[in-house]
């Protein structure tokens, strides 16, 4: 990794009180992410990959450790922060697309444009992830997949620093979910957006310049990938 | 015993969704209160009511004469379809107060022994007047409420003027009789202070001694044979009372307060139909939304019971069991509360209404009914919201649900408007039209408890313009002095020598009869000086008016039973009960109408014409001095031939003292309005969040605040609630009118009248549900793990 990391994660743990019992999602884990790159978090189902992305997006804080962003630390952010940070710095892209089923495609995405000081036009968003034509169209209306591609375009169109991904091909079939991640790393590449996947398809490891693997809450190994394929070639 | 899951999933589900489950309950209680009070309210006075009258035999018709021998009561009672009749006298005399004032006792002379008597009395203390006390004492008995107030007890000497004499008579006793149950003097004098009127029983051979009417008797009262028409009958008696001076007749239902009891009743009729009828249906509706909601959300989990092998009867009685808990629980509540409330209404109405026995009890009838009618409609409602259920395919319902459709609304053609409004209203609006019936219901839940807080209110309203019409506009005396029969007008001379005393005018009140084709009328015309300024009176639109230069200013409900019209000529024959029956004619000049009571005005000299006399007066009213009217008033004690003074000051003191039940009547339902606005609003909140956690989940998750989330949340509520509160104004309004109509009788027209003050509040009543929304979506998305709802399916 040659550049500066703009997050650093310094050992961070993670603990949540499930009723009386204690469950322990991250262990003193440390990770630190390039702003451009585009990095793949692996690991099987409870590995605390989830956990990770919460903790760099802003949406929890950590219980134990250091999550600094641009060196300013996060993990004794307030929660009128934390909404900020995800406002400016972050977009998300979850497993099921989450749009809101009473807006249509392009108002979905203006929602996102709202949100940001320097948003890129929400038109054009929806035309780069191949949605053009299907702008008017309530979520009902769309196939999983067109669905998940708004949902990008709504992360995207804050033209946010880092893009976190949460399992975004896991509804979807092959093909489908291939050409998500090809949108994803074309974003990566047109916008400079930094992107980090979480998933538990190894396959998907492919496709990025960096690959921290996960098991039982810590990250076990963390490694450059000299010679990243496209998307497209991707099997699984 | 080991319980059946499903029965511990029942409670499981009430206990994770127990705020809207107590929204219904609440609901449903506050209706089966109003339901189960009401109605053991006026089963006891309406149980109170029968048993009195028919232990005390209330007659069915009063006849009214100048005076008959006593022999003509064999003559009535021998007339077809007369099973009973009684000879009596009533006169009004004057009693003197410690303080110098007076009071009004009709005083009452009953045949001993009283046993076949019609109209008896009930010794509530004390014993029953002798036939002949010793050493010719005069015994009276006291109605309970004039008694008590004026501080009079068996063993009293109260001092009466009758016949131009004063007289000391003893108290033996406090009874209750059937016709005084609500006392007042006549219709027109309900704003009075039931302290200055009150009825005194005596024996017929005292009576007729005390006022000159030896062998005489002026009232026959008669009990007709069931079955037998009472229009006949009446005209029969008639009839044979002709000769004695016919001055009224009239039915048991229109015996003044009968009729204020029974419209009493009336009102109480309407407050336990229509009040209830929205609580429980609303409540019924709530459930239905409600389930139908957790049925959707709980698809996957109705889909894995059925993959089980549950069925859908076992399932539908698992979700409808939720809606007949709450029916239940709201009816048990209801009932437990009405009971209450029932106790709390009865004690009231017993000061108000001298009925023996008149006590809360509990009434099962009622209570079972209520429980009934909750627990039907809570099964409809069960039934209604869990019907999904059947439709569910186990497969179908375990795969992930696809996004709830969306529809394009006929504003978004609208593009100047659509254009202008931001994403939330957008999407609060196609929300509020895809889930048409839970918005519906909220809609009219809003509008609902805003027209009822309207109501609650406009009473106040009426009641307070009414104050202010009689006591501003009629009343602009401070004084009116009656006397016991027509006097000069020289002698009013006397009046306005008394301290204090600016200006006094000459009136003479008339008892007549009038008639028009047939049809008759009695009322009372009051004749006034043209010049006149201390009455006001008003036209049929209430705008004020004057006396009419020549003609008959006709009370306007008089003229609505005569059929007459300005224009007309009435033939009037007069019924003073003093001197001979006079005839004439009079034409109708125009209308007027009065805040309470009916009473028709002629110019002065003109009436007495009709009498063939000339200056004569049966009373005046005076104006005082600012703050002397109650040194007038004690300077008039010593007046023999004054029978009656009415203060103005005092008759408004007494009222707005006793406004109280009029208070608790307000406060009681501002307060189950407001619950069931708030219910509403907590479940169509608790509805909305749980739709739309994920939504808002993903708001959050992208960098909208709690408090922006938070705003797209109440939107959707904020629509319904602002067209909710818009039509609950105006519906308030035909509500508060149609109630006014239900609860008019013949006595007193109450005309609806609102406020600006009472739209304000109740629109206050719309931002305050809307405040608890905001307030309840904000709680909810405090506690809301986005993090975990994005993640998760639904």
């Amino acid at each position: 990794m040659g550049r500066e990391p703009l997050w650093k994660l310094e050992r961070v743990t993670k603990t949540y009180s499930m009723g009386q019992v204690q469950v322990t999602a991250l262990q003193e884990t440390s990770l630190e992410i390039a702003e451009g790159e585009l990095l793949v978090i692996l690991g099987p189902s409870g590995s605390g990959k989830t956990t990770l992305l919460n903790l760099i997006g802003g949406m929890d804080v950590p219980t134990q450790g250091r999550i600094l962003f641009d060196g300013e630390s996060l993990e004794k952010a307030d929660e009128k922060r934390l909404t900020a940070y995800r406002r400016d710095v972050v977009g998300f892209v979850f497993q099921f697309s989450n749009l809101i089923p009473d807006l249509t495609a392009l108002e979905n995405v203006t929602l996102g444009a709202h949100l940001s000081r320097k948003p890129l036009s929400p038109e054009a968003v929806l035309e780069e992830v191949g949605m053009a034509d299907r702008m008017q169209h309530f979520p009902s209306q769309l196939s999983g997949g067109e669905q998940q591609r708004v949902a990008i375009a709504r992360a995207v169109v804050k033209n946010p620093r880092l893009l976190l991904c949460d399992e975004p091909t896991g509804s979807l079939d092959c093909s489908t979910g291939r050409r998500i991640l090809e949108l994803l790393e074309r974003v990566n590449r047109i916008y400079g957006t930094t992107v980090v996947i979480v998933s538990h398809n190894a396959a998907i490891g492919g496709m990025a310049k960096r690959i921290a693997r996960m098991s039982s809450g810590r990250i076990t190994s963390c490694s450059e990938n000299p010679s990243p394929v496209s998307p497209g070639e991707i099997e699984w | 015993m080991v319980k059946s899951p499903l029965l511990n999933k029942l409670f499981r589900t009430i206990g994770s969704t127990r705020g809207p489950f107590f929204g219904v309950v609440a609901v449903v209680a506050v209706g089966l209160s109003v339901f189960v009070s009401m109605a053991a309210v006026s089963d006891n006075l309406m149980r109170s009511r029968e048993n009195f009258y028919r232990q005390t035999d209330f007659a069915d018709l009063f006849f009214h004469v100048v005076r008959a021998p006593e022999g003509v009561v064999e003559k009535v009672s021998a007339v077809n379809g007369v099973s009973r009749a009684s000879g009596r006298i009533q006169k009004d005399v004057s009693l003197f107060r410690q303080d110098g004032t007076r009071a009004t006792l009709r005083l009452t002379g009953f045949k001993l022994p009283m046993e076949n008597e019609l109209n008896r009395i009930l010794v509530q203390q004390g014993r029953l007047f002798e036939k002949n006390p010793e050493g010719g004492a005069l015994e009276i008995l006291l109605s309970s409420q004039f008694a008590k107030a004026n501080e009079f007890r068996p063993g009293s000497t109260v001092s009466v003027a009758a016949e131009g004499k004063e007289k000391p008579m003893e108290v033996v006793g406090i009874a209750a009789s059937p016709e005084f149950v609500y006392a007042i003097k006549n219709a027109a004098s309900v704003f009075e202070d039931p302290s200055g009127f009150g009825a005194a029983m005596i024996s017929l051979k005292q009576a007729q001694q005390v006022l000159d009417f030896e062998g005489s008797v002026n009232q026959i009262l008669v009990r007709l044979v069931p079955g037998s028409d009472p229009d006949r009958v009446r005209k029969e008696i008639r009839t044979i009372l002709e000769p004695y001076g016919n001055l009224t007749d009239y039915p048991q239902r229109d015996q003044v307060s009968e009729a204020i009891l029974r419209g009493e009743l009336e009102q109480l009729r309407v407050a336990a139909t229509f009040l209830p009828a929205f609580f429980l249906g609303l409540a019924a509706l709530m459930q239905t939304v409600f389930l139908s909601r957790l049925v959707k959300a709980a698809r996957t989990q109705i889909g894995l019971m059925k993959a089980l092998g549950y069925d859908n009867g076992r399932l539908m009685l698992l979700y409808g069991g939720y809606s007949l808990a709450s029916s239940g629980m709201g009816g048990v509540a209801g009932i437990l509360a009405g009971y209450g409330l029932a106790r709390v209404f009865t004690r009231l109405y017993a000061t108000y209404f001298n009925l023996p026995r008149l006590d809360a009890a509990f009434n099962p009838r009622s209570a079972g009914l209520g429980l009934a009618l909750s627990l039907t409609l809570g099964c409809l409602a069960g039934f209604a919201g869990a019907r999904s259920i059947l439709g569910v395919r186990p497969a179908e319902a375990m795969r992930l649900p696809p996004p709830r459709g969306a529809v394009k609304l006929f504003l978004e053609n609208w593009h100047f408007l659509w254009g202008r409004l931001d994403l939330a209203s957008k999407m609060s609006l196609r929300s509020i039209f895809r889930n048409r019936f839970r918005s519906a219901v909220t809609f009219l839940g809003v509008l609902v408890s805003i027209g009822m807080l309207v109501v609650s209110l406009f009473t106040r309203d009426s009641v307070e313009s009414l104050f202010d019409r009689h006591f501003n506009r009629e009343l602009r005396y401070d004084l009116l002095a009656r006397f016991p029969s027509p006097v000069r007008n020289a002698e009013l001379l006397n009046l306005e020598r008394l301290p204090g005393v600016i200006r006094v005018e000459p009136l003479f009140e008339l008892p007549v009869r009038l008639m028009l084709r047939g049809r008759r009328e009695e009322t009372v015309v009051v004749g006034i000086d043209p010049g006149q300024s201390l009455l006001g009176m008003s036209d049929e639109g209430n705008r004020p008016r004057g006396l009419p230069v020549s003609g008959l200013l006709l009370d306007w409900n008089s003229a609505r039973k005569l059929g007459a019209r300005p224009g007309d000529f009435l033939e009037v024959e007069t019924l003073l009960g003093k001197g001979p029956s006079r005839k004439g004619t009079v034409a109708v000049a125009g209308l007027s109408r009065k805040s309470v009571g009916g009473v028709s005005y002629l110019d002065l000299e003109t009436l007495n014409s009709i009498l063939q006399e000339k200056g004569l007066v049966t009373g005046a009213a005076i104006k005082t001095e600012r703050g002397r009217s109650q040194e007038a008033e004690r300077a008039m004690a010593g007046m023999i031939n004054v029978s009656s003074v009415l203060s103005r000051q005092k008759e408004r003191e007494y009222l707005e003292k006793n406004l109280a039940y009029m208070n608790l009547s307000i406060a009681i339902l501002v307060a189950f309005s407001s619950l069931l606005g708030l219910a509403i609003i907590f479940n169509a909140s608790a509805l909305a969040f749980s739709e739309r956690r994920r939504d808002l989940a993903s708001l959050r998750a992208m960098g909208f605040s709690s408090e922006e989330v938070a705003l797209f949340l109440l939107k959707e509520n904020l629509f319904l609630l602002v067209a909710g509160t818009l039509a609950g104004l105006p519906f308030g309004k035909l509500l508060s009118e149609a109630y006014a109509r239900a609860v008019s009788t013949d006595l007193f027209s109450f005309v609806a009248v609102v406020f600006p003050r009472t739209y304000i509040l109740s629109a206050a009543g719309g931002v305050a549900f809307a405040a608890l929304a905001f307030f309840l979506g904000i709680r909810s998305l405090e506690r809301l793990d986005f993090a975990e709802t994005v993640k998760a399916r639904d």
